[in-house]
Order: structure tokens, then sequence, then C-alpha cells
């Protein structure tokens, strides 16, 4: 069957599918493209100028079958066949629209590289190349999706990863079999452990220096076209606390910052139903002073304090959902009806306390501190079910949830690595990048629990000490 | 759904977290918080059932806080009522006051002359066995009623109760003049151990309350008081002595006036060994603390010498003062209160078995010997 045909045939349809007969000298072409995806300046500029030049061969490669034909031609490429040498080439269209390389706005930091990730995989694995060019930096590109057949990298550096996790990695890819790969958050869901789980088993960031940083450390980076959202795996509770600062900045300011914010994720957590649990229950613990003080601002307040903090709680979650949606002008809206409105009316009409507003703000601040998003979430919905413990069995009830939720990060695992390590099972010596993060000779060792191949990170002995 | 194992157990385990439907659950505005409890016994001769007259200092926070201002509502409120037990006399309360009195902010509780006399202990004995009031409330006899303490009016806090216990800290920590076990926690624990036990004691005045020295309690019963300068004597003894309190040297200066000499003590230790000579207990006391000159009647400039002539003078004053303590213990009271006899059941155990029923009047008769030394750190700066 004529091949021609065969392409019309298959992209018959497409109203944007060209496809048109060059008579350059005395050779005739047949081009085709898909219109959206192909500037016509270009088939001007550069592949007539080409075919129009007898000293240029075809940079083109050849291709054998019509599916790879109509393939070339979807992902942007042109198809032109020589009717004078009866053989299909293949041209390298100029690319999809993408957005340019800048600085993330989820993932900004202070100190530190800026570029972020974007919509294209090879823009992402040019960030990544172009600060590890050395052959052992190995990147596996496969097509995932039924239907979409988007583009899915598995990046690693060979001698230190870990071929047991990369693996595992490898044949929960294999196993996808799903109509389309929207974003790098479908594969996600596909290959983590558990899907009951508030907890994200993978990372994701938008910076190619972390990604270095982790792929390094022995970890595998994923890189899905159309998303600016690199996947990290495997990941442990502790990364969650982990923000690329903490290791661009010197050890003491990195270490400070990590212990506070694990200390607001555990206030984020259990501040309010600790509340609940104090107040309901055991004022007793309060010191004195501040339990008169309580008794005082609480006396004209209808609610028990369960209903009076889930009514706070929720009405703070519904103001976050809002103002992340609303365009940037509208938030100062958002900003004046919680504040003004809720805050301050809520207490005066004697709905709530004034202390619960103190407990709710700084709750909200805690929960921000986290700098993965995605843990930061699981941490605020953790505290519903927390907040009803509390209020129907106290102190009881909240040390319950909080042993269940321990119980829950032991058992978990993210691709064959216990999350909850290196607390739970023990290892010491990766506590170094725990809750502080150790000055830079400590961290000689790469992470103990990935068991990477090359163990150690860097040679101490030319260093000298006292210089 | 699929209905997993799992799920169904998950479900299960939820539904006894809702029958408990809040459990316990009292509000914090709606409990009524007694800060302090006087206890006292009962004179009125024709009530027969009645035994104790409970007194109960109830807080409203809200009148503290300024939130409400109607002229009725007073934060504090000292309701009494009497019956043959204090659980009857709580309960008893509770049909006058409108919200649920809560002991857990507890803070003294305070026994009127005339019932320590018989006893206290039948009276503690709710605050022992309650979970809601804690071992660290602290434990004062009143000279006079227990009552009256809770109705003075402190000039700089709003509330007695917290006042009273303040000032049982201060004193504890800061003066050394009141006794070093103040809680109802160590009394139990001395009581029940067959001990006996100095308590913080207390006087009322018009607008204050004022630290007055130690109870002495044989077991559970008042039979004296202590001054305030016989307490301080007693901690030294004790070695609990705290910083921050003085020794005064009295002397006669070249002029014939009189002129003292003050340390302000910054620690202090004592060890007590134990012997038996002859059948007969023999206590080694050994006083050492450290201070520094606070006032100096000479104002000489120090020297060496001088320095080591003062420390032997204080010595001499605190070994006299220490010598006349025991001398009235054992010969008006007969009673031991420096807790020579858990001493003797440390280390002189076979003898202590022996004797222990006897105790206090082997304790009338122990030879004590006492050495004291002090070490003065600093003379300040005086020019």
């Amino acid at each position: 069957m004529n091949w021609e045909q065969e392409l019309a045939e298959q992209m018959s349809g497409s109203s944007d599918y060209v496809q048109q007969q060059l008579r350059i000298g005395e050779n005739v072409y047949t081009v085709c493209y898909l219109e959206c995806l192909v500037e016509a300046n270009y088939i001007q500029d550069e592949i007539v100028e080409k075919l129009a030049d007898p000293a240029c061969r075809f940079p083109f490669h050849t291709l054998e079958t019509t599916p790879e034909a109509i393939e070339a031609i979807l992902y942007g490429n042109l198809v032109i066949y020589s009717h004078a040498e009866q053989v299909l080439y293949v041209a390298n269209g100029t690319g999809m629209e993408t957005r340019n390389v800048q600085e993330s706005e989820n993932e900004s930091s202070l100190r530190g590289p800026r570029d972020g990730f974007v919509e294209s995989v090879s823009t992402n694995l040019s960030l990544i190349r172009r600060r590890y060019p050395d052959p052992e930096l190995k990147v596996d590109i496969r097509q995932i999706g039924r239907r979409t057949k988007t583009k899915v990298a598995l990046a690693y550096i060979n001698g230190i990863v870990n071929p047991v996790i990369l693996d595992e990695v490898k044949t929960r890819l294999s196993t996808m079999d799903i109509d389309g790969v929207m974003d790098s958050g479908t594969v996600e869901q596909w290959i983590e452990d558990s899907w009951y789980s508030p907890f994200p088993q993978t990372q994701y960031t938008e910076s190619p220096a972390r990604v270095l940083h982790m792929l390094l450390e022995g970890r595998i980076a994923i890189i899905v076209d159309g998303s600016p959202f690199v996947l990290i795996v495997p990941v442990t509770f502790s990364m969650l606390f982990q923000a690329p600062d903490d290791y661009y900045e010197r050890w003491m300011i990195g270490s400070a910052i990590r212990i506070i914010r694990i200390t607001g994720a555990s206030i984020a957590l259990i501040l309010p139903s600790l509340y609940i649990a104090l107040i309901s229950y055991h004022p007793g613990m309060i010191p004195t002073q501040l339990a008169l003080t309580i008794s005082a601002a609480r006396a004209e307040v209808p609610f028990p304090s369960f209903l009076e903090a889930v009514f706070m709680e929720a009405t703070l979650e519904m103001l976050r959902e809002a103002g992340l949606r609303l365009p940037k002008i509208m938030g100062q809206t958002i900003g004046i009806v919680g504040g003004l409105v809720i805050g301050q009316s809520a207490v005066e009409a004697g709905i709530v306390s004034p202390v619960l507003v103190i407990v709710v703000a700084i709750t909200a601040i805690s929960s921000f501190l986290v700098p993965a998003y995605n843990g930061a979430i699981a941490l605020r919905l953790l505290r519903f079910p927390l907040m009803l413990l509390a209020g129907s069995l106290g102190l009881f009830g909240l040390i319950l949830g909080i042993l269940a939720i321990l119980a829950h990060l032991v058992s978990l695992k993210s691709f064959g690595i216990n999350y909850f390590s290196p607390l739970v099972p023990y290892r010491p010596s990766d506590w170094k990048d725990m809750f502080v993060r150790a000055p830079l000779p400590y961290l000689r060792d790469r992470p103990e629990i990935l068991h990477p191949q090359d163990k150690k990170r860097m040679d101490l002995h030319k260093r000298k000490k006292g210089w | 759904m699929r209905k997993s194992p799992v799920s169904r157990l998950f479900a299960l385990l939820m539904l006894p977290v809702l029958l408990t439907g809040c459990w316990d659950r009292v509000e914090i505005q709606d409990r009524l918080f007694v800060l302090a409890a006087g206890i006292d016994k009962n004179v009125q001769k024709e009530q027969k059932r009645s035994y104790y007259e409970f007194t109960a200092q109830l807080v409203e926070p809200r009148a503290l806080s300024g939130k409400v201002s109607l002229p009725n509502v007073s934060p504090v409120w000292n309701p009494t009522s009497s019956g043959p037990s204090i659980f009857e006399c709580i309960r008893l309360m509770a049909t006058r006051v409108a919200r649920q009195p809560y002991y857990e902010h507890l803070q003294a509780i305070i026994i009127g002359e005339e019932l320590a006399k018989e006893g206290i202990d039948r009276s503690l004995d709710l605050f022992y066995r309650d979970h809601e009031s804690r071992r660290k409330i602290k434990l004062i006899i009143a000279k006079g009623k227990a009552k009256e303490a809770l109705y003075v009016k402190p000039r700089l806090m709003p509330l007695p109760g917290r006042y009273i216990s303040k000032l049982t800290e201060e004193g504890e920590s800061k003066t050394a003049r009141l006794p070093a076990t103040t809680s109802i926690g160590e009394f139990s624990r001395n009581f029940h151990n067959g001990e006996n036990s100095i308590l913080p004691a207390i006087r009322v005045e018009q607008n204050e309350v004022k630290m007055a020295g130690g109870a002495i309690m044989r077991g559970d019963r008042l039979i004296g008081w202590l001054s305030d300068h016989e307490i301080k004597t007693l901690r030294w003894i004790n070695g609990t002595f705290s910083k921050g309190d003085e020794v005064i040297v009295k002397l006669t200066d070249a002029d014939e006036r009189p002129s003292f000499i003050t340390m302000e003590v910054k620690g202090a230790r004592s060890t007590v060994k134990t012997s038996v000579e002859n059948g007969k207990p023999v206590i080694t006391l050994l006083i050492r603390g450290e201070g520094n000159i606070a006032e100096d009647g000479f104002g000489n400039k120090p020297t060496m010498e001088k320095i080591k002539k003062k420390e032997e003078q204080i010595n001499h004053a605190l070994k006299q003062r220490v010598e006349k303590l025991i001398a009235m213990m054992q010969q008006k009271h007969g009673i031991d209160i420096f807790g020579f006899g858990e001493e003797f059941r440390r280390f002189q155990y076979a003898y202590w078995k022996a004797h222990k029923h006897e105790w206090d009047a082997l304790f009338k008769e122990a030879e004590i010997r006492i050495d004291v030394q002090t070490f003065i750190r600093r003379y300040g700066q005086f020019k």
C-alpha cells in the first residue's frame, strides 16, 4: 500500500495535518507534519534551504515503517519522502512551545540555584545533565500511557545507586498501564507503596540542584514529560523537613532552621487536640494562673472546646484553600475577611475564645514551616482525627492517635526503604542529616539506609585542621 | 465498597470511641477552682453529727479578669460546711455552689490549731486518696482558726489562697524560716513511716498572714510550736538550709557598744554519724556551711586572721543554738524531729530493730556531739 495514502488515512480527521509536495529543482519531496507543532518559517528557512543545497546530504535519519513515521509526526517532527531516492526521512522539528526556565514559585530558596524545571522532559534533562557532565549519569527514557505515550525518564547515577532499588523502580514503572499521564502525580500514585497512607512516599521538587543532590545520595529521579515536578524515590519521613537551603547555608543555620521546622510540624499536628484535651478533660495540667485566665476567657463560649476548635480549624482550612485558587489581587480580601471578620468578630461575638484564636494562628503558621507541601497537608489532615480523639477521650485519646500514627509510619515503606528510618530501624550514623544538618565533613558517608554502591562521599585527609 | 477484614475491624474499633460520649468531659469554665481549703474543728456542740468545719476558697476567674463588674460577683468566695467527714462537707458544699468544685489546682490546706491538737491524719485522708488532689499541696498549721486565714485580704494579690501558698514557698526557699517539709505528700510519708514532722505555721493578722515558724507534730498531733529562729537552727541540723539566710553573732566592740557580724549563708550540709556506746545511741553531727559577710559591725579591713576569727565566732554561736534546740527537744518535748531515728534505721539496723518502739525515749538520753564548721568565701568590697 502506498505509504502516502496510509499516512493520510491514519491522520484523517485532523485538520492540522499537512501533507504537501515540494518541487525543488528536479527533485520532488513530500513533506508531512502537524501544522500546530511545526512553524511555517522553519520549513521555509531550514528544510527547503537544505533540500535545495545539492552539496548538503540529508542530515536526517531514515525511517522504515509507517507507525514510526506517524509517531515522529505526532512528536512534532517532519517526515520527508524523497521521490527520487524512495526513502523516508525524518527531520527534527523545532520542538513544542515550552515555558522558559525560570525561578520556581512553589519552591523558592533564599540561597542556592534559582532555575526550576519546566514542562518539557528534554529541557529538564538538560538542566540535570549540565550539572553532571559524566557518562555515569544514566537516563532511561520510556513511554508510559496507553494513549498519551508520555515520555518518562528515569535518572540515576550508576555506581552510586543501589541496583535493588533501581530494579524495583523499573519494575513498578513497567507495570504502568493507564490511558494518560498528565503529571508526575499520576506516576507517583501508581508506583507508591501504600494508597491508604496520608504520607507521601515520593518527594517532588522543581529544583535541578536538589535532584542532583538526591542522585548523589543514591536516590532515583523520575522525570515526566509535561510536568515541572520531578519525583524522587525512595524517600524517608525525615526528608519532609529538609529544604535545599539547609545544605547551601552553613550548618548551624541549617540545623537551627530544621529544628524549628520539626517543632513546627509537631505543633501543627497536636496543638489543637492538646488544647481540647486540656480544656475539656485535664485542666489540672495547666498552670494555675493560666487555667484561671483561660477559664475567664472561655466563660461566655457556648460550645465545648471540641466544636469550637473544629469550627475554627475548618475555617482556617477553607480560608487557605480559598486563597490558593484566588488571583493574587483578591488575596487581600481573604486576609481581611479571615483575619478581621472571622478572627476578631468571632471572639467579640463570644463564639470562640481568644485563646483558641491564638492556638489556631500558631497551628497555621507552624503548618507552613514544613517545606514539603504534600507532607504538610498530611499533617494538617491528621490533625482532625486527633482532635476527634482528644474531644472524646482526652489526653488518652490523643496519645492513642499519636501511637497509631507512629505505628503506621514505622510500618510504612518507600521502595523497600523503611519510611521512618533512620529512627526505626535504628541507624544512628544517618542521624547526622536528620534533626540537624551536621557540618560538611561529618556528612562524609552517603545515607546508609539506601545501601549505595559507593559509600564515601568525600575524602577528608587533604583537608587540614586549623588552616 | 470493598469490605476487607481490616476495614471492618477498624469500624469496630471506632465504635467504642462514639460510645464514650465525651465521658468525664467538663469544660474548664464549668469547673470551680478551689485554691485553698481550711479545716477546723467544729466547736458548736449542738450539732452532734458534725466534727469538721470545712472552708473552701472558690475562685471566679471572670471577676478576676474584670469581665464581670457586677457588685455582687466577687472573685473569691469562702463557703463553709460542716459534717462528720471531709467528703460529706465537700458534697454539702455542692448543694450551695452551682458548679463542680475542682481540686486539682488546690494550693494549700490549712488546718486550725484545735483540730491539729487532736490529730490531722483523718482529715487529710480524702486528700491522700482522691485523684484530684496532688501530693504537692502545701500543708500549713494555723495558729487559731484556719478559716480566718482564707478571709485575709492581701494587699498585693487578689487571691488569698495563692498568697498563702506563695508565702510558704518563698519562706521555705529564700529565708529558711519555714520548715523544709511542707506538702501533704511529705507529711503522709513521714507519718506513715512513724516519724514526726515539723509543718509550717502561720499566724493571721488583720490584712496579712505571717509565717510563724513551725508546728511540732508528734505523729499527726500538734504538741508545740517552734519559732522561726528555731526553724533556722533545725534546717542547719538537717542540712536543708537553702540560700540567702543569715547568721548573726553579737559581740561588743572596744567602746562597749553592741556590734553584729552577719553572714549570708550560701549553702549548708550536715552529716550524721551514728554509733551505739554502752547500749546508748550516740550521734555525731557535723555541720558545714559557707557564705559571705553581709554586714560587719567592726568595719575593719579583712585579713586572713580576722576572717578566721570571725569564722570561729560564727561556729561558736551556731553550735550554741544547735545545742539549745536539741536540748529543748530532748527535755521539753521528748521527740525526735531531726530524723536521727532514720539514720539509725539505715546504719545501725540491728539496734534500731530492737529499739524502734522506744526510740523517742532513747533519743532523750542520746549523747549528741556537735561540730560546726563555716567558711567565709567573700567579704565584699567596701571602699
